[in-house]
């Protein structure tokens, strides 16, 4: 029942940062590795604020989260504006392992990271509704919110125009179209909801560790962000179902086996892969069974 | 409408528009004609945005005053009502005809979050006039089809009727009639006449099918080497030495 709760709570709060990868690269076309590096400062950030200056935990998320994406307006100027798609995947994986080298060497805790995160508090007693129900309610809301708003922009003139972007910026820009602006926005968008789901994360496991911001995380992103179909938000939270339950499974199984955790993780990998080549090749019937469509670049 | 003074562009060694200089009127079509490499798209490229220019002023009419646009960006001139259509079919294929139509006829700040864009995609008071649009190109049956499902002609037409739902006042063209059957080729010319006749709208077309820019064309615009050798009625340019000499060489 605990790994349950868990388990949901963990898969919301990866849907949140999916839902804003899922719109950065399939309706906006932006490449980015850089949601790693957002997720990894939101939920340093959100710590430091709650554990050493005080800040209550639900303050302490939205402080973080609005910050870093000052941090990513910040990126987004200096990159989106010079930088063409593959340079800018290259400079944001910069930004991220760069994020882990910083975290490492001058960040709280050092290498190991820093513990004793205070949880996410309680709304109504915990002898009423136990604690962990409470933050996985939270999160399932949050989680659901942020599916809604998503798919909700799509619909609107900003998600017409990015699509416009997306396939010819050069047409766009001759319509009217601001294609920088555009493209801003929806980054800013997505670095919030990524910082979020880093505070999130943070109050939840109680640490915060430089690898939240490692290469493993950014192919997590990744792998979750192309299980997610690309067209619908909520395909988001079946691909932050396969990333979070995989490598908690086999973690189990491993254990249990009294193997080494090495081994796990290199299972997780593989399992990674494979799922990535099953979506290829059998995307266009798991598209009839589901309705989850990936779409061609 | 448009006044360009003494615009250059070069790439590299290449001078591909030298110290040209242009008055367009309003209410007229021009047809830049010239070979291969004489420099008119750059010239398009130039007006609308794509190429910083090395020297010279690019001016245009807006509202009554004179504006300098050459260190604009694409999108702010598109604003202040430049057109362009571009050699090849740039509709956004996934989008409906209608959706295409659409999209040019949302107002200026659209593209903000703040200021618009979080209003709905959706056709509300504008359907009469996306309608009629869509009818004036003859695509009222093709409204709801993917623009990628559309012939070759029709996209043509439907990336024109986005200029005139943009309600540009300059309109580029850069090889409108190219690839284009001979009722693709009426339709287009109709509809360039009709919306010059109407407004204040001025063309610039770029096309090497002379047939078809000396039936549509109030004065023609001859370029080679990157430089302009000659403007004026279309019978006097497409008669002169300097045309034959120019398609010869």
């Amino acid at each position: 029942m605990d790994f349950i709760v868990y388990a949901v709570t963990a898969a919301a709060i990866m849907t949140v940062l999916l839902v804003g990868q899922q719109l950065l690269l399939f309706d906006t076309g932006i490449f980015s590795l850089g949601g790693a590096a957002f997720f990894a400062c939101g939920a340093y950030l959100s710590a430091v604020l709650s554990k050493n200056a005080g800040y209550p935990s639900f303050a302490a998320m939205l402080i973080a989260a609005l910050a870093v994406t000052g941090i990513a307006l910040f990126v987004g100027v200096l990159w989106l504006r010079t930088l063409r798609s593959d340079f800018f995947a290259l400079a944001t994986l910069a930004l991220s392992l760069a994020t882990v080298v910083v975290l490492r060497t001058v960040g709280p805790g050092g290498l190991t990271g820093m513990a004793g995160v205070p949880s996410f508090g309680t709304i109504v007693p915990p002898d009423v509704v136990p604690a962990p129900v409470q933050t996985m309610l939270l999160c399932l809301a949050v989680a659901i919110l942020s599916i809604i708003a998503v798919q909700a922009l799509r619909g609107q003139r900003i998600g017409a125009i990015a699509a416009a972007v997306r396939v010819d910026e050069n047409v766009a820009a001759t319509l009217g179209f601001r294609p920088l602006l555009v493209k801003l926005q929806i980054f800013l968008f997505s670095s919030f909801l990524a910082a979020l789901a880093g505070a999130m994360q943070a109050h939840l496991l109680g640490v915060v560790e430089p690898r939240m911001a490692s290469i493993d995380m950014i192919v997590l992103l990744l792998v979750g962000t192309i299980l997610s179909g690309g067209k619908r938000a909520w395909g988001c939270a079946f691909g932050a179902m396969v990333v979070v339950l995989v490598p908690e499974v086999l973690q189990r199984v491993f254990v249990a086996r009294a193997e080494p955790q090495w081994r796990a993780f290199l299972a997780c990998q593989a399992a990674y892969g494979g799922v990535i080549i099953v979506m290829i090749f059998c995307g266009p019937w798991l598209q009839r069974f589901t309705g989850v469509r990936l779409r061609r670049a | 409408m448009l006044e360009i003074k003494g615009l250059c562009k070069r790439f590299g060694a290449v001078g591909a528009v030298v110290d040209v200089s242009l008055e367009l009127l309003a209410g007229r079509v021009y047809g830049l004609v010239g070979p291969n490499g004489s420099g008119k798209t750059t010239v398009l490229n130039l007006i609308s945005g794509f190429y910083q220019p090395d020297c010279g002023q690019i001016l245009l009419r807006n509202g009554g005053c004179l504006r300098r646009i050459d260190r604009l960006p694409v999108a702010a001139r598109a604003r202040l009502g430049l057109g362009r259509m571009f050699q090849e079919p740039r509709g956004i294929a996934q989008f409906t005809a209608m959706e295409n139509v659409l999209l040019c006829t949302l107002p200026t700040g659209s593209d903000n979050l703040l200021a618009g864009g979080l209003r709905p995609f959706a056709l509300g008071q504008k359907r009469d006039r996306v309608a009629r649009l869509l009818s004036s190109g003859g695509l009222t049956s093709s409204a709801n089809c993917r623009s990628a499902d559309l012939s070759y002609g029709e996209r043509r037409i439907l990336d024109y009727l986005c200029l005139i739902a943009l309600g540009s006042h300059l309109v580029l063209l850069d090889e409108p009639f190219a690839g284009a059957d001979p009722s693709t080729r009426q339709t287009l010319t109709a509809m360039i006449r009709d919306q010059v006749r109407r407004g204040d709208t001025t063309v610039l077309l770029v096309s090497h099918d002379i047939p078809a820019v000396m039936e549509i064309a109030d004065e023609l615009i001859l370029m080679d080497g990157g430089r302009i050798i000659m403007q004026g009625l279309p019978v006097t340019v497409t008669q002169s030495e300097e045309y034959k000499e120019a398609y010869l060489r």
